[in-house]
């Protein structure tokens, strides 16, 4: 077991170093030079001349070479400093943090929910396959995935925000402005789960372990909740850890739209306001949140399948 | 002694996209309480497909008549309901390959739920015991270790005991048993065997054995039934029917026993698309290859006690 | 393989109408579109469907259904572009990995790994506002961000298929590498990346329409239907129709692909091993 957990803990570090360098990279190859852009941001396109620039360089330690920026970058995430914000001069590390609870909260009602829904109805499409539950869950699932959540988010907004004026299509402040966010993340990712669990489920349907169990004349239930469940919960975790993840960078889209304060619309709003050390640091910290959570999945892993144990 | 399982005329058509598969023509026999019946075919000739019928596993898509009378009740008008209730506790089917275990949960977890579902022992301490008793019974030298194991851990051997400890839980009456020493090699198919006989004894348990392989049938069946093309063409006592085989086909596979020479049969497997009187061993018969016109199947002859072939060139 | 595909039960799908129905389109957008999809005509702004503008005009009094009719070819090539480019890259990597496994392919799985843990609309709006606006950086853009998916999913069909007997059988042989690749691998994967295919051009289709939705990637006027959206949602109250119908049409070619691919994928792939492949693709490095 001990061996399992390193392996992966070394894998996740070696991915998250990648990840580092590749932000950087990233950002310092397509920004253009950072130097103009916080000099413009500074004292206006006027002011700007190149003597401006190069002090600021000087300043700020851009005119050095790259790979001494990049040691310098990283001693400063070390410490959790990831500059200031260009927009609005606060620390970005705190910025993220205010608004990462409020993604996190949509986040996290919406997997819930779908994946409550999606795995039931993926297990009992796949136990019922051909029957009418498995024909229209099918059909309707094709047509959520293909449905871009903008759009679901501009039709819900129609329908309930200015034909039946019974929910606020913007901000925050209470209850009911959950639900028209949430409503358009679980619908664009359930149809997902329920593809992906209704044909694990069916796998395992056959095989012969379940037929076993049936022989045996255990009940329904058992061999749907225990038996089945067990074995497609791996793969589903992995699904679910997948949906999260696509949930969050669906949250971009619809934070946008529904103006909901959190990283998704603070990634927005960095980037149409070149916004250079806020986008590096919400690009770092998607990256993060993805090695995080697929870490934590491995070690999920070890719960549901005890054989790992003894790998 | 009443016969625990008796079968009527059963017949079982399938369809195929060649056609209607006619599987079982017309089959009869009947099992004794702590008797081993073994029945004896090739493949295709439609053994597998009265283990499924017994056990109730013939779908919608294909036809069944006849009757399956188990302990008197008649197996073929039953709900699934009904039938459902008898699996493992009266009757229990002997699955072939050890992937019949779930690869995540230990062989004790497996003993325990079947026992939780089929019999009266409640009680995390009791289910216990039992099944460790259990696994004792199958001459696993540390039930402890079994109990803890998942299939993955054990040999294969050890996970074909392990499945049949699981399977007799409950000490059904009847246990099928279709094709159990495919894939066993000679040490584990051995034990097998022996295991299958003590359990008669001990526990008075039948078992219905479907197999192809002769040493099987020799080692321990008490009756057995010789099947080809859907059809009984011999059947009688083990020991009577090997030493003294009558009918053509049951003679070519004597001879084909490895310790015999091995002679292989001449010709071709029958197609099961046909249904029709004349005898479907003709073509391959010694004697029948030799007549020009087509033989009807006699009805069947008595040949000493409880001896009975269907041959036509065999005389009372 | 192909020749698993029945073409009579193709006839029945109503996708496949929808299909080529905006393939045509694409081809010759002008034959199918009432007015100019350009020419702003202030004084009808805001105009509901009627019989010279069949959905209606925008904000700028510009017919939609003509602009919808001209977007057809800009998602269509673009998409298609993306998918050759991506596939391209994903496809050398993944063959690479694939077919020679060893420490290449632990690097370039790292890569991948690395590549895929930054999501891939982030990786497309950053590249997006450096690159700029237009369609020829919106396929590069969004080719850059998809391609380590594809990546992972020929590595796992290729390294899959290896194994196979009759490949290592030809391996004794000793026959040369390249012909295994062409003789015998090629034509075990090509199935599945031709559904991978089908859905992807779903999937591109998707994120152009997001990446424009979000203000980047296409420049006004050009008629592509994300775009149209952005414009859109802002006289959602009063002029709905600038929204809907661009959107109603996203979706349905994004469906129609998906369940092409579905078809495809059933019918080609009736292995439940390699459908196993596709489900790890979307994983993570398990």
């Amino acid at each position: 077991m001990r061996g399992y957990l390193i392996r992966r803990l070394i894998n996740t570090i070696i991915v998250l170093l990648g990840v580092v360098t590749l932000t950087f990279f990233l950002m310092h190859f397509t920004e253009g030079d950072p130097a103009t852009i916080i000099a413009l941001d500074k004292y206006g396109g006027q002011l700007i001349s190149p003597k401006v620039i190069e002090q600021l360089a000087s300043e700020e330690g851009l005119n050095r070479p790259i790979y001494v920026q990049f040691f310098n970058w990283l001693k400063l995430i070390g410490k959790c400093n990831f500059g200031n914000s260009l927009i609005s001069g606060v620390p970005v590390w705190d910025e993220i943090m205010l608004r990462f609870p409020y993604t996190l909260e949509l986040a996290i009602i919406s997997v819930l929910i779908s994946s409550l829904f999606g795995v039931s109805v993926g297990i009992y499409s796949a136990y019922y396959q051909d029957g009418w539950l498995d024909r229209i869950t099918r059909l309707l699932a094709s047509v959520k995935v293909s449905i871009p959540n903008f759009y679901l988010a501009i039709i819900c907004v129609l329908i309930f925000s200015v034909k039946l004026k019974i929910l606020p299509s913007f901000g925050c402040d209470g209850p009911r402005h959950f639900i028209l966010p949430v409503l358009v993340l679980v619908i664009s990712q359930i149809g997902f789960t329920i593809r992906i669990v209704r044909s694990t489920v069916l796998e395992i349907l056959e095989s012969e372990y379940v037929q076993y169990a049936y022989i045996r004349g255990l009940s329904t239930n058992r061999i749907l909740f225990v038996h089945v469940l067990k074995n497609a919960l791996i793969p589903v975790i992995t699904y679910i850890s997948l949906q999260f993840l696509m949930t969050v960078e669906g949250a971009i889209i619809v934070e946008t739209i529904f103006a909901w304060p959190g990283i998704g619309k603070l990634f927005q709003e960095a980037i149409l306001g070149r916004d250079f050390t806020m986008i590096q640091a919400l690009v770092l910290f998607f990256a993060v949140l993805v090695c995080v959570v697929n870490f934590v999945v491995d070690i999920l892993y070890l719960a549901i399948d005890r054989r790992i144990n003894f790998l | 002694m009443s016969d625990l399982l008796r079968v009527e005329e059963l017949k079982v058509n399938y369809y195929s996209s060649k056609g209607k598969v006619y599987a079982l023509r017309g089959v009869s026999f009947n099992i004794k309480r702590g008797e081993i019946y073994g029945i004896i075919g090739e493949t295709g000739s439609g053994k597998t497909t009265i283990c499924h019928a017994v056990m109730g596993f013939i779908g919608k898509k294909a036809d069944i008549s006849g009757r399956i009378f188990f302990k008197g009740r008649n197996l073929l008008t039953l709900k699934e309901k009904e039938l459902r209730k008898l699996y493992c506790r009266e009757m229990a089917l002997l699955p072939q390959s050890i992937a019949s275990l779930n690869p995540l949960m230990t062989i004790g977890t497996h003993i325990e739920e079947t026992l939780r579902a089929r019999s009266n022992i409640r009680g995390a301490q009791s289910l216990k015991k039992k099944a460790l008793d259990l696994l004792m019974t199958f001459q696993f030298s540390d039930p402890k270790l079994v109990y803890r194991s998942f299939p993955s851990q054990l040999s294969g051997g050890m996970n074909q005991r392990a499945v049949m400890a699981i399977t007799f839980c409950c000490s059904p009456s009847l246990v099928i048993a279709d094709e159990p020493t495919k894939s066993l090699d000679l040490g584990s198919k051995d034990s097998f065997l022996e295991t299958m006989d003590r359990l008669k004894r001990e526990r008075n348990i039948s078992v219905l054995i479907v197999t192809h392989d002769l040493e099987v049938v020799e080692k321990v069946c008490d009756r057995i039934a010789v099947i080809y093309d859907g059809l009984f063409v011999e059947t009688g006592k083990a020991g009577d029917v090997m030493s003294m085989p009558l009918h053509p086909y049951t003679r070519s596979l004597i001879r084909a026993m490895p310790k015999n020479g091995m002679c292989p049969t001449w010709g071709f497997a029958p197609s099961s698309l046909e249904n029709n009187d004349s005898c479907s061993f003709q073509p391959r018969c010694p004697v029948g290859r030799r007549l020009e016109k087509k033989h009807i199947v006699p009805s069947p002859v008595m040949v000493g006690k409880d001896h009975l072939v269907w041959c036509c060139d065999v005389k009372g | 393989m192909i020749k698993k595909i029945q073409p009579k039960k193709l006839i029945y799908k109503p996708y496949i109408y929808f299909l080529l129905f905006i393939t045509i389109v694409s081809v010759s957008p002008s034959t199918f579109s009432p007015n100019s999809p350009y020419v702003t005509d202030v004084s009808r702004r805001f105009e509901p469907p009627s019989a010279t503008y069949f959905f209606g005009t925008d904000e700028l009094g510009r017919c939609v259904f003509s602009r919808i009719i001209y977007g057809t070819r800009i998602s269509l090539v673009t998409g298609l572009s993306i998918l050759l480019l991506s596939l391209s890259y994903g496809g050398l990597l993944g063959t690479l990995a694939g077919y020679y496994g060893g420490w290449l392919d632990e690097v370039i799985m790292r890569l991948t790994d690395t590549f895929m843990s930054i999501p891939s609309s982030v990786f497309a709006l950053v590249l997006a506002r450096a690159l700029g606006p237009g369609l020829g950086n919106v396929s590069i853009i969004l080719s850059v961000a998809m391609w380590p998916g594809y990546a992972r999913m020929i590595r796992g069909l290729i390294s899959d298929i290896k194994n196979e007997h009759y490949v290592e059988t030809a391996k004794i042989i000793g026959l040369r590498s390249s012909y295994i690749l062409v003789k015998h691998i090629l034509p075990g994967v090509l199935p599945p990346i031709l559904v991978m295919a089908t859905l992807g051009m779903g999937r591109n289709i998707l994120m152009i329409s997001s990446l424009s939705f979000l203000g980047l990637g296409i420049v006004e006027p050009t008629p592509e239907w994300g775009a149209m959206l952005n414009k859109g949602i802002t006289y959602i109250r009063t002029a709905p129709q600038i929204a809907l119908f661009p959107g109603l049409f996203i979706s349905l070619t994004v469906l129609s692909f998906n369940l092409l691919g579905d078809q495809l994928g059933d019918a080609l792939i009736g292995n439940t091993e390699h459908r196993n492949i596709f489900m790890r693709g979307l994983g993570g490095s398990k």
